[in-house]
């Protein structure tokens, strides 16, 4: 449905907010490498990769098109699972986590954002799901 | 000046990034597209930072800077200074009623990330 577009109406608040969440979590990690890698190099690690998804996601949601949409699931559904295994697994090893990647803690030095995004992400996902995946 | 252990350049942030935010909120909510009183908020917002970068540079070179890591600090400030920056020119070439919403995202980022700095100039 064309008012269903993704990068459309809510869509659009949605990509801002990933852009913010690219812009801050890239310049963090960029911080965390060049200053602080060797005390924490798992969780300085993650912190880049979730910077390189939260970009990924940014881009595919703000491009129209089916592949764009796919490439939006696939990020946001990656986010998703990065923030809920993360999440997890700080609390499991909180020796492996002593400086905070975006999403230990599910993401709680970043009030949870970072946890229910996704969960936006995919929902809104859901209500502009391409009639069929196969036309463009 | 001290409130509640965060200095006046927080503050003086909590009060232009809530007026920003309920006027663009209220912008957003009448239907209206970004105009002069959302896109104006967010240049106070702009204004600002510019003001705060130039005093935390006179600040650190007549104090003895931040307290915790002064990459840290100016990271934050730079980030933060193109926030206001890319939320305006996003509103110039969208023109609906959502680029009002998307400036009002400006407020509360900038509020969070100067709070942060407050806690990196004076704590660590």
């Amino acid at each position: 449905m064309a008012e269903h577009a993704k990068n459309r109406g809510f869509g659009r608040l949605l990509v801002v907010i990933y852009a913010v969440f690219s812009l801050s979590a890239t310049a963090r990690a960029l911080y965390q490498v060049l200053r602080k890698f060797d005390q924490a190099p798992l969780s300085i690690s993650l912190s880049a990769v979730s910077a390189i998804i939260y970009i990924v996601a940014t881009v595919a949601l703000a491009k129209r098109g089916v592949n764009a949409w796919k490439l939006s699931l696939a990020a946001v559904s990656t986010e998703m699972v990065g923030v809920l295994l993360i999440g997890i697994f700080s609390f499991v090893r909180p020796d492996l986590f002593e400086i905070a990647s975006v999403w230990s803690h599910f993401g709680s030095g970043y009030g949870y954002i970072p946890l229910i995004l996704p969960m936006v992400g995919l929902w809104w996902l859901n209500r502009t799901k391409p009639a069929t995946a196969h036309t463009a | 000046m001290m409130i509640a252990g965060l200095d006046l350049w927080f503050w003086i942030c909590v009060v232009l990034g809530t007026v920003s935010t309920v006027i663009c909120v209220i912008q957003f909510l009448r239907g209206v597209a970004a105009d002069d009183w959302s896109q104006g908020s967010i240049i106070v917002l702009q204004g600002f930072l510019m003001v705060y970068f130039v005093g935390s540079i006179i600040m650190q070179l007549v104090t003895d800077g931040p307290k915790g890591d002064w990459l840290e600090y100016y990271g934050y400030l730079l980030t933060a200074m193109i926030i206001p920056a890319g939320t305006l020119t996003w509103s110039l070439s969208e023109r609906t009623k959502w680029s009002t919403l998307v400036l009002g995202v400006t407020g509360p980022v900038l509020i969070i990330m100067v709070l942060r700095m407050n806690q990196l100039w004076y704590y660590y």
